[in-house]
């Protein structure tokens, strides 16, 4: 135990003490201090959204009082100004334009540059169509109560077997982890397998396997390429703290908004598939990477291993969730940490599933670990030109 | 103390690169292991280190196999195995405390090492900017470092200049008087002539001349008669028709006995050659590896 020790805090400092990851580790620092303080400056010194309105109608008009959204500024102007508007709009001191016309049916225009703003086109017709519904109500003699009858609206009543909000919110969550846990996976993996062809092609593994279990050698490796990743991620998490002290995020008040969405259980599996879906996968990437001799045959062997990192990814972000390819494959260990975790963020997974999966998993990670150990030792003492399919065969029967 | 290798074999497949090769090196003598490429030297090594299993035979050091039996080896690779990116520093403090050592013995170890091969400047650089010699260096120092019993260093003077070479041999005999156990393997035979007790000539995995250096040359069928060139003596030879070799100035002439050089001799001095001098040489490893092995 003391010479895995050894081994990981090497690997560990040799990859975090490296001029590079130093720079890179203060580049995200400083940048993710830039980005919460240029995002929090952008917010402060925003003024508010501005919408010109025109009015070219002298039967439907706006009363200024009763336009009030939150950040939004309205404001109006006679229709000959319309040209001189577009420009403001075009330079971008105007947000959208409106000019409601119109006699017998208003029409409402909407100009904007690329975008347009929702929330007053919305409430411009909203009040543009309680004038038109109240003339024609007029119009035709139309009491109160039969207009309201006219315009009740058909209701459904949506009776789901599933908790909307929590597959919305699960959905979410998945996806966003889905995201992180591909990221980690390819980034990690790619590292486990070139730093072992690289020791392997170095010819310092001769070195090594005198000196210490090449087991011992594979862990260190897998935990010390996820020891590298956290200490980014700690990095990155400082300067959040940093940013929190300057006083331009409120720290606490995102942690209670993130906890009211995320329940223990979630974060718990979340954190338990992580763990096992690294090992798994970090376990095969260090075996091709000992099959190989040359650092240039590593992206043939890693590319069906990032095949199957990517699969699993694309169907939980594209697929719903109770779909029955997700219910079948939740059950593949290669497939589990994107999908299962979907599955139950979402509510459908039910725990005993949790519980088959997380078995299977473990199950797996042993036989695949003995297996990889065996391609592992073997592999690194084993040198070709080229990678074959029948070389994984011969290194798993030495 | 010693190394006993017994019947040690190695089938990769249907190549037998090595057969039952047995030998024993007892502590403070020098094994050397000699063979074209390919020959099965760096199998034998890779099996005493444990890298490489046996298909048959064992490997016992003080009569325990050696796996179990905790000797300290020190492995000098035939190409090198060095991290390129790491300072030399860390790198021999990494090897030295998975040898046992604590920082503060590897750090004084390794003062020691760099200052005995005359690079201590480089004890912070990092290996990628060392020359190849200087890595060599840095490697030869990682085998000797964590003071191992057995030592094995496997083409030791590949990439040497004759000063560095020099240096590494005098280095390795200072390991030998400290008693250390060796196993040399090396194409360099006039360098593994002047340190090895024991030798051993591999062929396609098989061991075609083994023992003592001394024996082996005694009892080897050729010896070497060398005469000062002259060109008297040259149309002389070829008047006998007496096989020669010209280098430079002198004449090597192979014969079977000490009976056999006199009797050229003789025939020489009646002749009326003038001979100043003459020297009855055994003959080298050289020219018993090219004559066996070759």
């Amino acid at each position: 135990m003391k010479k895995f020790m050894i081994c990981f805090l090497f690997h560990f400092k040799e990859s975090v003490l490296t001029k590079t990851a130093l720079i890179m580790a203060g580049v995200s620092f400083v940048g993710t201090i830039a980005l919460i303080g240029g995002v929090n400056w952008w917010n402060s010194s925003r003024d508010d959204t501005e919408i010109v309105i025109f009015q070219n109608s002298e039967i439907y008009t706006l009363d200024s009082s009763l336009l009030e959204i939150e950040g939004v500024s309205f404001s109006f102007k006679p229709i000959e100004d319309l040209e001189l508007a577009k420009e403001d709009l075009d330079a971008g001191e105007i947000d959208n334009i409106f000019v409601i016309e119109g006699t017998d049916m208003p029409i409402i225009t909407s100009i904007y540059y690329d975008t347009n703003h929702f929330e007053s086109e919305l409430l411009i017709s909203q009040l543009i169509g309680q004038q038109y519904l109240a003339r024609v109500m007029a119009a035709n003699d139309v009491s109160a109560d039969v207009a309201e009858q006219l315009m009740r609206p058909i209701g459904v009543v949506h009776e789901s077997l599933l908790d909307q909000e929590e597959m919305m919110i699960g959905s979410m969550i998945s996806y966003i982890f889905g995201f992180a846990l591909y990221m980690l996976l390819i980034i990690c993996g790619q590292s486990i397998a070139t730093s072992v062809v690289t020791e392997k092609s170095s010819r310092v593994m001769e070195v090594m396997i005198s000196k210490i279990n090449p087991l011992y050698m594979m862990f260190a490796k897998i935990i010390s390429v996820l020891a590298v990743i956290l200490t980014n991620v700690l990095s990155l998490v400082a300067a959040v703290v940093v940013c929190h002290f300057i006083g331009w995020i409120n720290l606490s008040a995102l942690l209670e908004g993130m906890l009211e969405v995320l329940e223990f259980p979630v974060i718990a599996l979340g954190f338990t598939f992580v763990i096992l879906g690294y090992f798994l996968y970090g376990l095969l990437f260090a075996a091709a990477g000992a099959m190989c001799s040359k650092v240039e045959d590593l992206q043939s062997v890693i590319t069906p291993l990032t095949m199957a990192i990517i699969i699993p990814f694309i169907m939980n972000s594209f697929l719903p969730s109770h779909s029955p390819i997700l219910a079948i494959s939740s059950y593949i260990p290669f497939f589990s940490p994107f999908v299962t975790f979907d599955r139950f963020a979402t509510g459908i997974a039910a725990p005993l599933e949790v519980g088959i999966v997380l078995t299977i998993m473990l199950v797996s990670i042993i036989i695949l670990g003995k297996l990889a150990a065996r391609i592992y030792v073997n592999g690194v003492m084993h040198y070709s030109d080229s990678v074959k399919l029948k070389d994984i065969k011969k290194l798993l029967q030495r | 103390m010693s190394l006993k290798v017994e019947g040690l074999r190695k089938e990769f497949g249907e190549q037998v690169a090595v057969k039952d090769f047995s030998f024993e090196v007892k502590k403070g003598q020098v094994f050397g292991c000699l063979g074209r490429n390919g020959a099965g030297k760096s199998t034998t090594i890779k099996m005493i280190l444990g890298l490489v299993n046996p298909t048959a035979g064992s490997i016992t050091w003080n009569g325990e196999p050696i796996r179990n039996s905790g000797v300290k080896i020190g492995y000098l690779p035939e190409e090198r195995g060095l991290y390129t990116k790491s300072k030399v520093s860390t790198q021999l403090t990494y090897f030295g405390k998975l040898e046992g050592m604590s920082t503060k013995e590897v750090e004084v170890a390794m003062d020691k090492w760099l200052a005995r091969l005359e690079i201590p400047e480089y004890k912070h650089k990092q290996v990628s900017d060392l020359s190849k010699g200087n890595q060599q260096k840095i490697q030869l120092i990682a085998s000797l470092l964590h003071d191992p019993e057995l030592v094995i260093l496997d083409e030791p003077f590949s990439g040497l200049d004759p000063v560095n070479a020099n240096l590494f041999s005098e280095v390795i005999r200072e390991e030998i008087a400290c008693g250390k156990t060796v196993i040399l393997s090396s194409h360099q035979m006039n360098l593994v002539e002047s340190f090895c007790d024991e030798v051993c000539l591999l062929k396609k995995g098989e061991s075609v001349v083994q023992g003592s250096l001394k024996d082996i040359k005694a009892g080897y069928e050729f010896k070497n008669l060398i005469l000062d060139a002259s060109e008297g003596l040259i149309s002389q030879l070829k008047q006998m028709e007496i096989e020669f070799v010209e280098d430079k100035h002198e004449l090597g002439i192979k014969i079977r006995s000490e009976q056999e050089g006199v009797m050229i001799l003789n025939q020489l001095l009646e002749a009326g050659i003038s001979l100043p001098q003459f020297k009855l040489m055994q003959p080298t490893l050289q020219e018993i590896f090219v004559e066996r092995v070759g």
